[in-house]
């Protein structure tokens, strides 16, 4: 991955004449090359093949819900939140209603 | 010096934990007592933590045992001792004087067929004294600064009437002196406790037929009262410590009712009461643990320290089985103890920023829009009213969770950051000294910044200063962060992704370090983070996972010693997800819950591992909800008493405890005490509040 600065003009300043160089890090706070980027994740969840079923039926309502709250926002910035929570509201009440029923006795 | 106020503390088996200022340090003193559990341990006043200095004596069958144990030492000090007393399934009475290597006692003495007071002295118990009124009980027990004894007690119940007595050797009568602090009245009076305030003495007892907790205290040796703290039904142990805060005398009683622990304070000008939330022992009974005894002590004017125990089981399908017990200790501010709303407000926007400064007050910024729309921006202090920032900002209702951001320097100067459309910028305001200076628009090497939802701010001890931000290049959007260490000149780098910089957070390496480490979207389908090694500039971006539908980001990092940790939440709309940085490189990522929630926020606990608050999205009751790894929610957990004890630097194993604290509108904002306990503001319906728990 090339890391590209815009206008990559550093203006460094008086109060910056001597940059800050933040030594003794752990590894874990050094940065990478982006070369060795591993983006491969490990997902790690604990849920039952029903509760899964159940997420993975209502998934699609989430997604939804953001793509329409992104496009609302395009055409009216700052109504992200006004779309999507409303929105998020019934996938979640789908959400909750599948996963009490995989808790229910048999 | 005498043992000012410090109650000794009944515990079910002999461990010590104590805080020397940075961790927690543990000793076991005895182990096998979980079928024997009555065991009192009397500490010295404490200097920074609990149990300092102390003594611990423990029943074994017909003996009481007891041994001085010194924290400094790491180690029981001295051989153990030992004298005559018939078993009884409550503590002995017990406490020291400073320096001193002889205990004091309160027990049942089998000779004299009565409850009795006694002093070690070489070998034994000497001075043995009758205490006549007391019923077969404990006796809380003190020494005063003229190392005579003062103790409270219990009279035997008859006819459904008991009182509580104050007994004290006055050095004059060869006879304890009695007198009666609550009762003659028919009631039940239980749960009797002691703290001393110099020579004066407060007590606090319960009362079973009126359902309330009183408190009596003396001034000047005169008895004053009774003040009731608290009406309830039950009540099955309580504790009362005393402090004089100039000339003001503040009273705490810890009372435990079945699973809830209530904090009880009277003052000078008036009662408190507060439900103390404490973190759950099962995901299944959120905030619901098991409690056995509880102990409260004042450290100074600001905080107390609260210990409680709880039953723990293994499996618990065997509930109640043979429990296992642990101690749970914490520290909190008096003052937080009351949850902070700021009510009244109109239509408060729904993003919150939070930052603690080195006392833990905490300052937040909010935006409110009133009839006419206009939109104002204020930050408020932990213990103020709101600081209107900007009148009327002009914004448009900016629903975001950042769309202002507060830091504080180690200075105390309040750093803001915001968008303000009646400039069309992104504008920053600082307090300095105490007094705001004029707000002033940023810069960026593109020209000016325009204001933006999208924005969050890091600033380091000393005024060193980030701001990440979206704004506007070309025909997309693009992340773009400021540096500057004096708000003057400033340095820019912006990150090369088209449709960047949404939801972006920003944090500093630990608490005071310098802004290393930030988050920020693509396209909310893409999650990046940045670090630098060298300010200003030399921010590196790297992927932290592709293709994930998410929004509302926030990241916090910590070091330990030479481990460190970067961790990122964020909202998937179904999911609350997160994700740690390996040290090998890339990302690991989890789900931290799947269901819907919004306004992630995360921080880092000693242990480097991750705590955070949320909305849970519950259909008709949206809930804040908190989550913390499962040893560091149960505090110190000891686990099984015959076992080996655990080692205090052993990276802790477990899970997330989740548990739900507060109806909750919108947006929250985390961050960590330095015991780890949780400090969030969020927003409720025309408030902002400010809550923590212990």
């Amino acid at each position: 991955m090339m890391r590209f600065v815009f206008s990559a003009c550093l203006l460094a300043g008086p109060a910056f004449a001597d940059p800050i160089v933040l030594e003794g890090l752990p590894p874990a706070l050094q940065p990478r090359d982006p070369q060795t980027e591993q983006p491969a994740p490990t997902l790690v969840e604990e849920r039952s093949p029903c509760e899964q079923t159940c997420d993975a039926s209502v998934a699609a309502c989430f997604t939804a819900c953001v793509t329409a709250a992104e496009e609302a926002d395009e055409a009216s910035p700052g109504s992200f939140r006004d779309t999507l929570t409303p929105c998020q509201r019934p996938c979640s009440a789908a959400q909750a209603t599948c996963r009490a029923a995989c808790e229910a006795p048999r | 010096m005498g043992i000012s106020g410090v109650k000794p503390a009944r515990l079910w088996h002999s461990h010590t934990w104590w805080w020397d200022d940075d961790a927690w340090q543990h000793v076991e003193v005895v182990r096998g007592l979980a079928q024997n559990p009555w065991t009192t341990a009397a500490t010295l006043p404490l200097v920074s933590g609990v149990q300092r200095d102390l003594v611990h004596a423990w029943r074994d069958d017909d003996e009481v045992t007891w041994q001085l144990f010194d924290p400094g030492e790491e180690e029981m000090t001295g051989a153990r001792s030992s004298f005559d007393a018939v078993h009884r399934p409550y503590p002995v009475g017990l406490a020291i004087r400073s320096g001193d290597t002889s205990p004091a006692f309160t027990y049942f003495d089998a000779g004299e067929d009565a409850m009795v007071y006694g002093r070690w002295d070489d070998g034994e118990v000497v001075g043995v004294t009758v205490l006549p009124p007391c019923d077969d009980a404990y006796a809380p027990l003190e020494l005063r600064a003229d190392d005579l004894f003062s103790t409270v007690c219990p009279t035997p119940l008859v006819e459904g009437s008991r009182d509580i007595y104050y007994v004290f050797d006055d050095g004059v009568d060869p006879d304890p002196v009695e007198f009666r602090v609550f009762g003659n009245d028919g009631d039940d009076w239980k749960h009797p406790d002691l703290a001393l305030v110099g020579d004066d003495a407060v007590v606090a007892a319960f009362n079973d037929d009126d359902n309330e907790v009183v408190v009596r205290w003396q001034e000047a040796g005169v008895w004053q009262g009774a003040a009731t703290v608290l009406y309830y039904e039950q009540i099955d142990d309580l504790a009362v410590d005393a402090r004089l805060v100039g000339e003001d005398l503040i009273i705490s009683v810890i009372a435990r009712a079945e699973d809830a622990i209530w904090y009880l304070e009277k003052y000078p000008g008036g009662t408190r009461q507060r439900r103390v939330d404490l973190h759950p022992e099962d995901i299944s009974s959120p905030c619901v643990p098991m409690l056995n005894n509880v102990d409260i002590h004042l450290q100074n004017a600001d905080d107390a320290w609260l210990s409680w125990q709880v039953y723990y089981t293994a499996n618990a399908s065997t509930w109640p089985g043979d429990p296992l017990v642990s101690d749970r200790f914490t520290s909190f501010r008096r003052a937080d103890l009351g949850d902070h709303e700021e009510v009244g407000l109109t239509r408060p926007h729904n993003g919150t920023a939070l930052v603690l400064e080195d006392d833990g007050d905490g300052w937040t910024c909010f935006y409110t829009e009133d009839e006419n729309d206009d939109i104002s921006l204020y930050v408020q202090h932990r213990d103020g009213g709101p600081i209107l920032i900007e009148a009327d900002t002009g914004a448009p209702s900016l629903i975001y969770p950042r769309s202002c951001e507060v830091g504080v320097d180690a200075e105390d100067n309040v750093h803001v950051v915001y968008g303000s459309t009646t400039t069309n910028h992104l504008r920053y305001r600082m307090r300095v000294d105490g007094v705001w200076e004029a707000a002033f628009d940023l810069e960026d090497s593109n020209g000016d910044v325009p204001a933006t939802p999208h924005v969050a701010l890091a600033v380091a001890w000393d005024g060193t200063s980030s701001v990440v931000y979206q704004r506007p290049l070309s025909t997309s959007m693009y992340a773009c962060v400021l540096d500057t260490a004096d708000q003057e000149t400033w340095t820019t780098t912006c990150f090369t992704e088209s449709g960047g910089g949404t939801y972006p957070d920003i944090t500093t390496v630990d608490v005071g370090g310098y802004p290393q480490a930030l988050v920020y979207g693509v396209n909310s389908s893409q999650i990046r983070a940045a670090f630098t090694s060298t300010l200003p500039g030399g921010w590196t971006s790297e992927l932290v996972i592709n293709n994930e539908t998410s929004f509302d980001y926030s990241i916090a990092s910590r070091t330990a010693g030479t481990n460190g940790a970067v961790v990122v939440a964020w909202s998937t709309g179904g999911s609350i997800r997160w994700a740690s940085r390996k040290t090998t490189g890339g990302w690991d990522i989890y789900t931290l819950e799947s269901a819907a929630g919004e306004y992630p926020s995360v921080a880092l606990d000693a242990w480097l591992k991750p705590a955070f608050s949320w909305t849970r999205m519950i259909a008709g009751q949206d809930r804040l909800r908190f989550a913390s790894w499962e040893p560091h929610a149960k505090k110190r957990d000891l686990g099984d008493p015959l076992a080996a004890p655990p080692v205090p630097s052993e990276p802790p194993e477990g899970r997330f405890v989740l548990c739900d604290l507060k109806d909750s509108d919108y947006g929250t904002a985390l961050e960590l005490d330095v015991h780890g306990n949780p400090r969030i503001t969020y927003r409720r319906t025309n408030a902002v509040a400010f809550t923590t728990r212990p």
